[in-house]
């Protein structure tokens, strides 16, 4: 049963990417704005590091990484990409929490899917295709410029790291918003977690303070944006290393998915609708 | 009415309560501390022992007041509300925890909420639709063209024809007593959470109906006092006069209508009279309008 509600979802997937890519040819404005935001961004980046590393040429601290100005440059292309996908894929969670209090979960619970896939799944972003291919453009001229060596290998195994931390990243914060079953709207709590996810995910996490480290690793993995797959795509961590840190992303992913559940399933019962 | 095949949902017995905080102004910084940290909750009896039975091919209204309890009724048959105590089940199975597997057989359309996505055409809508509800192309195709047919054509009611070709099922909650007057065979009609009739509409209407509206077009009067013979008659519960008509309003229980005819032949020269029922929504409007005739309406066995 289980098994076949997945392959429902899965086969829904196509369906929904298409919705994406129709409401973003209706709304270029939109697609304009994420382009520029995202250019800015960058640059932004790029020109904090550059005088970051013009004082200090090296970053190391508690970590195995020598953060030079090639590292930091392809971490910000890691970034873009992550987030990219993040804005892609996973923007529907952040709406969870408004949908129980606010919008009401009627539209997804009459229908023969899953609520929270479908929650997910309205609200996949297509503009955040053009981010990740804004990061891959950022990552290949950092490649290029500083003469670093990509493995196809690591890149996939840095992928998967990436697409792991992130889920359990996400999964996390749909476990805050589950909490409005109970508390009622909670976008203070969601706020404050994204603002250490936006300025911790720019920082290679290894060169800080082990409680940091520990805390952005397996509280809030945040590491798995950007730190551990840029380290990995880079050939800094041996495969075993990789494996240890792909393991806990997903360790951490099926952890989170686990209490979601077990909110979600609790929070339902208590759900009262909204109006009529 | 079906009624000798398994009933499709069954409510029985159903409790739902609902809790909301309790706002109460307090003074004194202490005491608004522990209110924050320790809120009061009123509850509300949403349904408050609920029971009944639909059958394959019957089309239901159910009817009450803002706050009655109708979409609870609706939300919990369709799985997204947990009843509190008692029991719910559609095509024999539990909606809320086989919800996906009884959302697969039935449809559920909220009023105030578009089941369609925004800024996309409707046919897009309509083919994710078709994946989720595992549609097979060639009947999508010729069902997206004969409800667009409907749909074009009788811009009203298209949900008559549905319940009347396709044989569904209908469990209807509408403002518009047009369409549950058009599609309905029962109705239930609900209050604070109770049911307080369920039964064929005909019934309802001639428990309530012992009204009639009469109006008389006349050329010329006989009498002079003919307005106060009729409004003194045991019965008339209402007249009004306006440029050669009369609308009376009586109660069938007090006063024949052959006997009034009678006497308005007698003190007018009739040019027409048309004899009317109340309308379901007429009946309805006063149901609701008069609490304690809602309370004194006994409950009326499926």
């Amino acid at each position: 049963m289980v098994k076949s509600n997945v392959f429902r979802q899965l086969s829904l997937l196509p369906g929904y990417i298409r919705l994406s890519l129709l409401r973003i040819a209706e709304d270029k404005i939109q697609l304009w704005g994420a382009f520029a935001t995202s250019i800015i961004g960058i640059g932004m980046y790029v020109f904090f590091w550059n005088v970051i590393t013009y004082q200090m040429p090296v970053l190391t601290g508690v970590g195995w990484v020598t953060w030079g100005r090639a590292e930091l440059t392809f971490l910000i292309g890691v970034t873009e990409s992550a987030w990219g996908f993040g804005a892609f894929f996973w923007m529907g969670v952040w709406e969870i929490h408004w949908h129980i209090t606010e919008l009401g979960l009627e539209q997804f619970r009459v229908r023969p899917a899953s609520s929270i896939f479908q929650m997910i799944a309205q609200q996949f972003w297509a503009g955040g295709l053009l981010q990740v291919a804004i990061g891959i453009v950022m990552l290949w001229l950092s490649a290029l410029t500083f003469g670093l060596v990509i493995v196809p290998i690591n890149v996939l195994l840095g992928a998967l790291a990436l697409f792991l931390g992130q889920a359990a990243l996400y999964i996390l914060w749909a476990c805050l918003c589950c909490l409005a079953f109970w508390i009622g709207r909670n976008e203070g709590l969601l706020e404050v977690s994204d603002a250490v996810e936006m300025n911790f995910a720019r920082m290679p996490i290894d060169i800080m303070p082990f409680g940091v480290q520990y805390f952005l690793t397996f509280v809030f993995p945040v590491i798995f944006i950007s730190t551990v797959p840029t380290m990995i795509i880079l050939g800094y961590l041996s495969l075993q290393s990789s494996l240890f840190y792909i393991g806990i992303a997903g360790g951490l992913a099926l952890l989170w998915i686990v209490v979601f559940r077990y909110l979600w399933a609790r929070g339902l019962k208590r759900y009262q609708p909204v109006g009529g | 009415m079906p009624l000798n095949q398994e009933p499709i949902a069954e409510i029985n017995n159903v409790v739902r309560i609902y809790t909301k905080p309790l706002v109460k102004p307090r003074k004194g910084a202490h005491r608004r501390f522990v209110g924050f940290l320790k809120r009061e909750k009123q509850t509300i009896r949403a349904l408050d022992g609920v029971s009944f039975k639909i059958h394959p091919g019957e089309c239901v209204a159910l009817l009450g007041p803002n706050g009655a309890g109708k979409s609870t009724t609706v939300k919990l048959l369709s799985g997204i509300l947990h009843p509190t105590s008692g029991q719910v089940r559609i095509f024999d199975q539990d909606p809320y925890h086989n919800r996906i597997d009884c959302a697969m057989r039935y449809g559920v359309v909220f009023g105030q909420r578009s089941l369609l996505w925004t800024h996309v055409p409707v046919k897009e809508s309509l083919k994710l639709y078709q994946k989720m509800y595992n549609v097979p192309k060639p009947i999508f195709d010729e069902r997206l063209k004969e409800f667009t047919e409907i749909l074009d054509i009788e811009k009203h009611l298209p949900t008559a024809r549905i319940n009347r070709e396709e044989k569904v099922t209908v469990f209807l909650c509408s403002h518009s007593m047009r369409d549950v007057e058009e599609l309905t065979d029962r109705i239930i009609l609900i209050s604070k959470g109770n049911i307080k009739f369920d039964g064929p509409k005909r019934q309802l209407k001639r428990r309530w109906s012992n009204e009639r509206k009469i109006r008389v077009l006349y050329k010329k009067v006989n009498k002079a006092n003919w307005q106060t013979e009729l409004e003194e008659q045991q019965g008339v519960l209402e007249l009004t006069t306006q440029n050669g008509q009369a609308d009376l309003r009586i109660d069938q229980d007090q006063l024949a209508i052959g006997d009034l005819l009678k006497d308005i032949m007698e003190l007018l020269v009739v040019d027409d009279i048309q004899v009317t029922e109340p309308n379901l929504e007429d009946i309805i409007r006063e149901i609701f309008g008069d609490e304690e005739r809602v309370n004194n309406l006994q409950m009326e066995a499926n």
